[in-house]
């Protein structure tokens, strides 16, 4: 069972007080955009072994939601942030970067 | 015979007898002892019968690990099945009995099984039931689910009380032995927040038998000055009969704690599952004997040398007045020594190894006990009691040399790290050869969630089978742990721990090495599921060859008890007949629990009305004070109608009878009374001129028209089970059920209709 | 070890810029107790300052002031962007008293209750077995329990299920203050 740090009431979080939200920083498609872009947008996830991005919400404790960059193989957390953000914060990054080099969030992305 | 000794048994406490039964027949025993050692000590060694071939089985081991003696327990209303003997401490008016055959223990009419052998492969049940197609659903099927399961099934509900405990730790030491509490000592001197599990009901682990020397004192004395100060420092809290069961993800562990299993009069919760956060998780597991395959290893009598050791020393039983110990190792001479130191005899020591020498081995010699080197076990002699053993060259076939008159076998084929809970969590292994064992590899340890490993394996567990290692290592475990978790006060000297040195032991896998096939088919690897040698290597033969396809196929270590005893004598069996080397093998997955732990402590408090969260109204007191019967709406309660003239049994709440929630008016066509007119629901609740009759009339009236509703609707509450009762009731009263149902719906004759819904689903007309 | 219910309690979500000065010595002026940080409950006799989330505080006050609280929050606030709710009706207090109050607690609830991560001012919100819950400590042998109103009776059940199943021997304090574990 996980432990995420909620970045907005600072604490440790049990996955059980967690609820998960899928895959964070989707983007989404306007009225514009055509039927394969928004079928995209509405069914097709990464679902990667490895480097993640997902969205969590606190539903037990604070109420808010955050991201968490986690290694769905080992289940090491890179960390987490707010979800006020469309691409994650850039230490989050290089923190990844570091431990997994073959990896980069452009390629990711 | 097996029975008690006068003189030893360090964990007994003679002045407190304890009254027990067995099959109905009254038992003493005294406090401290296990059922186990109970049962041995009044002579019963028959305790079971085996699961395929109903073979007579008697204990083998003295710890959680053992296959063979499981018993339902009894004790007032409290009823529990395939509890284990050896792990079952004794208290006043415990009735056991024992599993799995019938009519009785002594004779049983599936010992014919035994006899069939030849005919029950591996693979047996894929064999011989996929053909001929129909016959599975009403004849194999029904057969099969007859034959399976070992203890009966609780009739009662479970009236005991059982809770959960969060924790949070620094460090969490699983296993109470010397390595463990050196652990313990370490982390805890540190100022790290600790927390020690230990199984059993005492401290020390095996080095209170085993009595090596630490610190210049006996171990016991060492144990318990430990045991002293750990409970002196308040930032450690010391468990024992607490089981950790499993390690998960981020640190997360669970313990099973048993807290008045052994003494059902004390008050409180029976069981409590610990769920722990722990910064770093130590494993001090320990390790478990194991048996030597040859033909006759399960007759009961035929136990590990260590539980011989164990059941002397700890509870002052004998197993035997004549044991002849069988081994390929040096660790298995104490057994020798301490029967003999005992009192017992022990007519001969039969060693695989051809070249013995060291420390126990001249000690064991100068007792005067025969050693006979390069010897192994031909065949066992006996039926439901060990008589005898057929001694032969280990190298050869098993041509017999002599017969040895006993009646117990001490047997040990070296010792296995109990790597469980360090695998759990995706701890690897490796194999090490010279000690013929699986141990953790540290360099590739469980994983927590800042990519750094957060368990270290220690002690025995470890791979350290000797005690000045196991309780260095274990030191060393519980001060890096520690300091991993910020801990900076100093962990002070590690313990000196010193023990007889111990020559190196041979790895034998099948006893005569030659041995051919009718040997082979007696040589018993997992004695729960009767897995036998001869199996693996079917099993390999016929193809599967990945340890996993080889395990469900001979359902070798898929028992209760997880293949404590016999993975790895059957991985190498395996290994064997695919001309591969062991590691490449590999072993199976360790998934938790370590040792069932039971349902209902998983449930903790969730239990009757604490099943589930019911949210309440504010206006709920007052719909019950009314008599409202409720119906579900997801965890809410909407009450569905107000009762005011009978009472509704069973599952039938007819869907939109009631007054709805907004108007309070009744809509139209859902009278109770099928819709024939003058409404009579709800009754005012001044009338009393209704007649037994009317009133029986109107439950009719009632049933068949929530018969005809439920039919109508194929009522997904009752599946249909209403028209059955509602054409049951109706037919034996003489009320014309059809009659009034409007439309003359196709129920089957009600005598040839067994009550149940797989009829309903295939009366004419439902289909 | 006693479990009660504490009776109607006042109490109002206040959500807003939670680092305003208007809003905060509102907040402060109509309770007299601090402004908590994050995970704190600030607590006095009969009023009091509960950090719910990153934007919405839970004053406390006597049930019968509930609303001429939120009126007077209302008159104060005027100008900047908030939400005072009257939530008393739709929550329930629940009283935990005795020597082992952690340890009931921790029968329940996934957090961490030793002394270290959770002393008298601390403030949790996690779940009860099933439902959702808030506690703080008031002192080291009383925690209130804040559950939604409508849980209140499986809260109740299961907290005195938990003190009655009695002490684990790991959170209870000893004389010093400090904490076994």
């Amino acid at each position: 069972m996980l432990m995420l740090h909620c970045p907005n009431c600072g604490r440790d979080v049990d996955e059980t007080d967690l609820h998960a939200g899928g895959e964070a920083h989707l983007r989404r498609e306007g009225a514009e955009a055509s039927a394969e872009a928004f079928e995209d947008y509405l069914f097709m996830r990464k679902n990667p072994k490895g480097v993640h991005f997902e969205r969590w919400h606190h539903t037990f404790g604070c109420g808010k939601w955050f991201h968490a960059a986690r290694d769905t193989a080992t289940l090491e957390v890179f960390g987490t942030y707010s979800a006020q953000t469309s691409e994650p914060p850039k230490e989050i990054i290089d923190r990844i970067a570091e431990k997994r080099p073959n990896w980069s969030w452009e390629s990711d992305t | 015979m097996s029975t008690r000794l006068a003189n030893t048994g360090r964990l007994l406490n003679r002045g407190e007898p304890r009254r027990f039964t067995f099959n109905g027949r009254k038992l003493n025993g005294y406090a401290g002892d296990t059922l186990a050692s109970a049962l041995l000590a009044n002579d019963q060694m028959l305790m079971g019968r085996s699961f395929k071939y109903h073979r007579p089985r008697g204990v083998v081991a003295s710890g959680a690990e053992e296959p063979n003696a499981l018993v339902n327990l009894a004790w007032g209303e409290t009823f529990e099945p395939n509890a284990r003997v050896t792990t079952t401490e004794l208290f006043d008016g415990l009735q056991a009995t024992s599993q799995n055959h019938w009519p009785s223990l002594d004779y049983d009419v599936g010992a014919i099984n035994t006899h069939l052998s030849r005919f029950l492969p591996a693979g047996f049940y894929y064999k011989m039931f996929i053909h001929p197609r129909p016959l599975w659903k009403h004849v194999y099927e029904p057969f099969i689910r007859k034959s399976a399961g070992l203890g009966a099934a609780p009739k009662d509900r479970n009236a005991d009380s059982y809770e959960h405990f969060h924790a949070s730790v620094d460090v969490l030491v699983v296993g109470g032995g010397i390595a463990g509490l050196a652990a313990a000592l370490a982390a805890g001197r540190q100022g790290a927040r600790v927390l020690v599990w230990e199984q059993t009901a005492h401290w020390g682990g095996r080095a209170g038998v085993d009595q090596p020397t630490v610190d210049d004192m006996p171990a016991v004395d060492w144990i318990a000055r430990t045991i002293a100060e750990l409970e002196a420092l308040p930032n450690v809290t010391l468990r024992n009969r607490c089981m950790g069961a499993g390690l998960y993800d981020h640190g997360y562990a669970l313990g099973f704690e048993r807290l008045t299993d052994h003494d059902p009069k004390k008050a409180g919760p029976k069981q409590r599952l610990w769920r722990v956060r722990a910064r770093r998780i130590i494993t001090a597991t320990g390790a478990i004997e194991r048996p030597l395959s040859f033909a006759g290893n399960d007759i009961p009598g035929v136990m590990l040398a260590s539980a011989v050791r164990d059941y002397v020393i700890d509870y002052g039983v004998s197993s035997g007045d004549r044991t002849v110990v069988v081994t390929t190792n040096d660790d298995a001479y104490r057994t020798a020594i301490a029967l003999k130191e005992a009192g017992l005899d022990v007519p001969c020591i039969l060693d695989a190894r051809t070249k013995v020498s060291g420390e126990l081995i001249d000690k064991a010699r100068n007792l005067g006990i025969r050693i006979e080197t390069g010897k192994a076990v031909a065949k066992v002699k006996g039926g439901k009691r060990v008589t005898g053993v057929a001694v032969c060259d280990q190298a050869g076939e098993g041509a017999v040399l002599e017969e040895i008159a006993c009646d117990c076998i001490a047997m040990s084929g070296g010792w296995s790290p109990v790597v469980h809970l360090w695998s759990h969590c995706g701890g690897k292994l490796n194999w090490d050869d010279a000690q013929a064992m699986f141990r953790p590899d540290p360099s590739r340890p469980p994983l927590g969630a800042d990519g750094q490993g957060f368990v270290h394996a220690a002690g025995t567990a470890n791979g350290h089978l000797h005690t000045a290692e196991a309780i260095a290592d274990g030191f060393a475990a519980g001060r890096d742990a520690a300091k991993a978790t910020g801990a900076t006060d100093d962990a002070g000297t590690p313990p000196l721990g010193t023990d007889a040195g111990e020559g190196a032991l041979a790895q034998v896998w099948m006893m005569p090495q030659g041995a051919g096939y009718a040997l082979r088919s007696k040589a018993w690897l997992d004695y729960q599921n009767d897995v036998k040698v001869s199996d693996v290597q079917l099993a390999a033969q016929e193809g599967y060859e990945s340890v996993e396809h080889a395990k469900r196929y001979t359902t070798l270590g898929m028992a209760t008890d997880q293949g404590k005893l016999s993975n790895i004598n059957g991985l190498a069996t395996l290994s064997h007949a695919l001309s591969a080397p062991i590691p490449s093998v590999g072993t199976t997955t360790f998934r938790p629990p370590y040792t069932p732990i039971s349902l209902a402590a998983i449930a903790g408090p969730a239990q009757f009305d604490l099943f589930q969260p019911v949210r309440k109204t504010p206006i709920s007191a007052w719909h019950e004070a009314n008599g409202a019967h409720f119906e579900p709406v997801g965890q809410w309660r909407r009450p569905y109608t107000f009762l005011r003239w009978t009472r509704i049994h069973g599952c039938v709440t007819p869907r939109r009878a009631g007054p709805s929630a907004s108007t309070g008016t009744w809509k139209s066509g859902c009278r109770p009374n099928g819709g024939t007119g003058r409404s009579t629901w709800p009754m005012s609740p001044n009338s009393s001129h209704r007649s037994r009759w009317s009133v029986r009339k109107r439950v009719m009236c009632w049933t068949s028209w929530a018969a005809w509703t439920c039919h109508q609707r194929r009522c997904p509450s009752c599946n249909g089970l209403m028209a059955h009762w509602a054409a049951l009731t109706c037919a034996s009263s003489g009320f014309p059920f059809r009659a009034s149902c409007p439309l003359k719906l196709p129920f089957p004759p009600v005598k040839a209709a067994p009550f149940g819904m797989r009829c309903w689903r295939r009366a004419p007309g439902s289909a | 070890m006693r479990v009660r219910e504490t009776g109607l309690r006042g109490m109002i979500s206040l959500r807003g810029d939670l680092s305003d000065t208007v809003l905060r010595t509102c907040a402060t002026d109509l309770t007299g107790v601090a402004f908590p940080q994050a995970g704190q409950a600030m607590v006095g006799a009969d009023k009091g300052l509960v950090w719910m989330s990153p934007d919405e505080i839970l004053i406390l006050a006597p049930y019968s002031d509930a609303q001429q609280t939120v009126d007077m929050i209302q008159e104060r606030l005027k100008g900047i962007h908030f939400l005072a709710t009257n939530v008393s009706d739709a929550r329930s207090v629940i009283a935990v008293e005795g020597p082992f109050v952690r340890e009931v607690l921790a029968k329940l609830a996934p957090v961490d209750l030793h002394p270290h991560a959770f002393a008298p001012g601390s403030f949790y919100r996690s779940r009860l077995g099933q439902v959702a819950a808030a506690f703080w400590m008031r002192d080291d042998e009383n925690i209130e329990v804040m559950t939604f109103r409508s849980t209140a009776a499986y809260a109740f059940g299961l907290l005195a299920k938990a003190a009655e199943g009695g002490a684990v021997g790991h959170l209870v304090s000893d004389d010093a203050g400090d904490a076994r574990g």
